[in-house]
């Protein structure tokens, strides 16, 4: 009996059936994304680290010829330590290497050409067993002068122009050399070294710039962040000088981003897993109201409310749980696919989604379990129904109170008239379009505001992500000042900079230095003012945090064996080293005995689009001739596209947007049909009165938009309004803690218009089923 | 002087398929309904002929053959040219009257009246003296459909029906669920507004309401069977149901 009321129940629904399926497919699928690449890449990182073998800690000095005795003592620092399990020593080499991406231009020292970063260099020959190199892909072809780079790497720093086989023209302390791409493979080491063959290694390998290398592993049950610390306070007490990756800061840099982007997908997700119940819940009501004569003639012959009400409540659960059946196939379908294109570049791993129970059952409670609590609740006024009122009398809710707008006294057209009649009509369904647009409206703004700050506006996001907001850095063969460059055209603001690393209430911390803060353009301060006076420093937000340092208090930065006392001034806020960083005067500089030797100018332009951007850099390199090696210009990674947090950034700005448009189309699906379902019977007698098809599309469309507009502009100021604050929110791991990205007052109105814009013309073709709505069908019913 | 035709049909036809099944309701139908007349089409149930009344109003379309209002041929108009056609033309009283129970009573009026861009003052003024008519006081005119009784219910529909002055008005069965005080009231309506020129037409089954016409024509087999001139109504005219009577039974009825 209950079988073939449910069978009937989806007879009668099918089309919204179908619809409701596809909401929660599109929800269940960014729910369970978001958690299995969470849950997955957590789990990931340590099989991985294991199976790469990898070093808990990486440990380098430099070699000096007339002094061995720093390195030397960091050896023994370490033969001796007990907390560590094994650990192998290699020698490479860190030289300064340019990539030349365009061959036409070798001696180009832009940015657009060639990237130039420091890079560690070994032989393949020579590696150990802890963190040997696991390949992704390699040739088995035999080059004459093979290179294998880190597969984040290649797809990072080598901007994802290289492919096996391919021909890579690099400078390497100012000699040219050209390797064929032999390989790329996996690592979580922070300084994977570009691995070369012995004799290419033997040529490009400075001796007067050799590097010792320690691979530690450490025992099981120490805590290598904690190790870290210790052993660098020990060595800036011994005096000793070594440089360290360590394990779990790489994994926080990978995960980050990671991080991100499920917080997105699984917020998004719950935002329509609410669309979908709000759903449900208008549409058992409005079934129940339609139906109110079928349920009372079924309870008389025999069916019980508790069946009755078991029928919708299957119904809706069979239905999402089909969805999220549907969901979780395209998920491990897709995965695998995402994972190549997209994950394995953010990560530089590869990554073999497994099922994850965890992600399905969350997932599948969270949305089959959603829909079956609001069934049950919607369903609950069945119970209550008298069989023989509801065949007779139907619904005794079924009285108006109020004749809004009435004919008589209204003016305007009477389509324009019976709009606004419909519009105010059905408080409940006013609410549930009111709630869904606002949802619509959040999204949208959101997606506004991105779109302008990443796809439109890229710098800004550049700027917010980025150190001191530069948008240019020069770097010079010698010592050098920014005041001439500050009267070059186009150029807005310039100013030196060098960075040291230091100690800060025992944490290492990057310090950037400069003459003149005054001049930087903006140092992202979140609190106080930048430093002016030698004994003035300014820490980020997560160090500030970490170490519960506030604006005012006195702080100690050790560096090399010296000691200086700083008052904070300020908190800045910047993603560069996760916020650990600091920023100081010049002068302050003496204190911890270091002279102020500035090779690089940070700046930025007082023109705005990537050509201008280009002449400006050209015309300094022609003043500078020799003198400047290397200038970066911000605008060349934004026109690339490489970057692969613009990239998601971007890819996100779409998930809003797609995310928005799949809301309203579905959520209008079902609204609509619901509406045309219920008023069938008017609609069939205003056409008998010589209503037109078009005329009653157009009233049901306008009728919608007042509550459409009202959700709108609520959802819209909600989210421009909190926008920032929600970025801000899911980037403070990053270390930023105030966005700051422009919000303009056209933005909110730009999603209504865009809302109202796309709903009035899908509701106007969603509508066209009016046109099956014959006067005669009506009458012969 | 004869009579002038509003609505003429050649050889019209309407079909239903149920079931995989064709079935002819109305067959090769010639005829006529006329300008000022009270015409009736009675027949047994399920004999066609709410199937005639609205392939005659445009409200359905004919399977085959020609339908003429005024002169205009409405057998191809599409659901739109048909639509506009019936604001001006056609005036109808159903059944189940069909008031839009989310509107007031003067605004199931109204809404009716300004799709033919009357004078909205014009129009409510119109309305107004056509519910005094129909026996509709002011105090119902704010009500919903379902606060009224079924005869206040028809009342309105008939005034809904006329408001717009058209060249006929369609009533199908307009006391078919109506007591019969209730009964009597809205064919003494429908008599006067016929007896102030109005050409009704009106389907019905009850003997008592189908004296009310003049012309009364009897369908069967998707057929015009035969016709009766009763000639104008008269309060208590027996003559007339004697013949009504006897005309029925002619035809099996």
């Amino acid at each position: 009996m209950l079988t073939k009321l449910i069978k009937s129940n989806f007879r009668n629904d099918l089309s919204h059936m179908i619809s409701f399926v596809l909401i929660v497919v599109l929800s269940s699928f960014m729910l369970q994304f978001g958690l299995c690449i969470v849950m997955g890449y957590n789990n990931h990182y340590d099989t991985k680290a294991e199976e790469l073998n990898s070093a808990d800690v990486i440990l380098y000095v430099y070699q000096y010829d007339d002094d061995v005795s720093n390195e030397e003592n960091v050896a023994n620092y370490i033969e001796n330590d007990p907390s560590i399990e094994t650990y192998e020593e290699q020698m490479f080499t860190i030289c300064e290497c340019e990539v030349i991406f365009n061959e036409d231009n070798f001696d180009s020292i832009s940015s657009e050409d060639k990237e130039t970063f420091n890079m560690r260099f070994g032989a393949l020959d020579d590696y150990g067993e802890i963190g040997a190199p696991m390949f992704i892909e390699r040739s088995d072809e035999e080059y004459a002068n093979p290179i294998y780079l880190p597969y984040i790497a290649l797809k990072g720093r080598f901007r994802n122009k290289y492919s096996i086989g391919d021909e890579i023209k690099m400078k390497i302390n100012g000699k040219e050399y050209s390797f064929t791409l032999a390989g790329s493979y996996e690592t979580l080491s922070g300084a994977s070294p570009v691995y070369l063959s012995s004799y290419d290694f033997i040529q490009i390998k400075d001796d007067d710039n050799m590097n010792r290398f320690f691979d530690i592993q450490l025992k099981d049950g120490v805590n290598t962040e904690e190790y870290v610390q210790a052993m660098l306070a020990d060595f800036n007490i011994k005096g000793l000088d070594a440089y360290y990756y360590s394990l779990p800061e790489t994994i926080k840099a990978s995960l980050y981003m990671i991080n991100i982007v499920s917080a997105i997908l699984c917020v998004f997700a719950v935002i329509i897993t609410l669309v979908v119940v709000t759903v449900i819940y208008f549409r058992i009501s409005n079934s129940i109201e339609q139906n109110i004569v079928n349920l009372g003639a079924l309870k008389s012959l025999g069916y019980t409310g508790s069946q009755l009400r078991l029928a919708q409540i299957l119904e809706f659960t069979i239905t999402s749980s089909v969805g999220f059946a549907i969901s979780t196939v395209l998920l491990y379908i897709s995965l695998p696919i995402f994972e190549e294109r997209l994950l394995r570049r953010m990560t530089g791993t590869i990554w073999k989604p497994p099922f994850n129970l965890t992600a399905f059952l969350i997932t599948g409670a969270f949305t089959v379990g959603a829909t079956m609590i609001v069934s049950y609740l919607s369903t609950m006024r069945i119970s209550t129904i008298d069989p023989v009122t509801a065949i007779r009398f139907g619904l005794k809710s079924h009285t108006f109170k109020k004749n809004s707008f009435p004919v008589e006294i209204t003016s305007g057209p009477i389509v324009w008239i019976l709009s606004l009649k419909s519009a105010f009509r059905n408080k409940k369904q006013n609410l549930l379009i009111i709630f869904i647009m606002a949802v619509v409206g959040i999204t949208l703004s959101i997606s506004v505001f991105f779109t302008y700050n990443i796809a439109y506006k890229t710098m800004n996001l550049y700027k917010l992500l980025s150190d001191t907001s530069s948008e240019a850095s020069l770097f010079f063969e010698e010592n050098t000042d920014a005041e001439d460059i500050r009267d070059i055209p186009g150029v807005d603001k310039a100013w030196t900079e060098m960075s040291i690393v230091a100690t800060i209430k025992g944490t290492l911390t990057e310090i950037t230095v400069s003459d003149d803060w005054a001049y930087v353009n903006n140092m992202n301060l979140t609190e106080g003012r930048v430093p002016v006076l030698s004994n003035e420093i300014v820490i980020g937000n997560t160090l500030a945090d970490n170490c519960d340092i506030k604006v005012g208090d006195e702080i100690e930065v050790a560096c090399s064996g010296y000691e200086g006392t700083y008052v904070v001034t300020g908190l800045c806020q910047t993603t560069y080293n996760f916020g650990v960083v600091a920023r100081m005067t010049a002068d302050g500089l003496e204190a911890l005995n270091i002279e102020y030797s500035p090779h690089w100018v940070e700046m930025t332009f007082s023109v705005t689009d990537y050509e201008s951007s280009k002449n400006v850099l050209e015309n300094i390199q022609e003043i500078y001739g020799d003198k400047l090696y290397y200038y970066s210009n911000a605008y060349d990674y934004i026109k690339n596209g490489d970057d692969v947090d613009l990239m998601v950034a971007k890819a996100l700005c779409f998930v809003f947007i797609i995310v928005s448009i799949v809301i309203i189309f579905l959520s209008m699906v079902l609204l609509v049909k619901t509406i045309i379902i219920k008023s069938q019977k008017e609609i069939g007698i205003k056409k008998s009165l010589g209503f037109t098809s078009s005329q009653l599309r157009m009233e049901l469309t306008l009728s919608l938009m007042p509550n459409i507009v009202i959700g709108l502009a609520i959802g819209s100021l909600i989210g421009f309004m909190n926008a920032n604050r929600f970025l801000s929110l899911i980037l403070k791991n990053l270390g930023i803690y105030r966005s700051t990205l422009e919000e303009l007052p056209w933005m909110p109105l730009a999603s209504v218009v865009s809302g109202t814009v796309v709903t009035f013309i899908l509701v106007w073709f969603l509508s066209h089923r009016i046109k099956k709505i014959s006067a005669y069908k009506l009458i012969r019913e | 002087m004869p009579k002038k035709s509003i609505i003429r049909t050649e050889k019209l036809c309407k079909s239903f398929s149920t079931g995989g099944v064709q079935r002819h309701i109305i067959k090769n139908l010639d005829t006529e309904i006329y300008e000022g007349d009270f015409t009736v089409i009675m027949g047994s149930s399920g004999a066609g002929k709410s199937t005639l009344l609205y392939a005659l109003s445009g409200m359905d379309k004919a399977s085959m053959g020609q339908v003429y209002f005024s002169d205009r041929n409405i057998t191809n108009f599409t659901s739109d040219q048909l639509a506009i056609f019936r604001r001006k033309h056609c005036g109808f009283v159903f059944q189940q009257v069909y008031l839009m129970e989310t509107m007031s009573v003067m605004d199931n009026v109204l809404t009716a009246g300004l799709l033919t861009g009357q004078n909205k003052k014009q129009l409510a003024a119109k309305a107004k003296d056509l519910f005094k008519k129909v026996g509709i006081g002011p105090e119902l005119w704010r009500k919903f459909p379902n606060q009224l009784s079924g005869g206040e219910a028809q009342r309105v529909g008939i005034v809904r029906a006329v408001i717009n002055s058209p060249d006929m008005v369609f009533a199908d069965e307009p006391t078919g669920s109506l007591n019969s005080s209730s009964s009597d009231a809205v064919l003494n309506i429908l008599t006067e507004i016929n007896q102030n020129g109005q050409s009704i037409l009106m389907v019905t089954h009850d003997m008592k309401s189908a004296r009310r016409g003049n012309r009364i024509i009897y369908f069967k087999d998707g057929t015009i069977c035969g016709e009766c001139d009763l000639g104008p109504y008269k309060t208590g005219d027996k003559e007339r149901h004697d013949k009504l009577r006897a005309f029925l039974t002619e035809m099996g009825w």
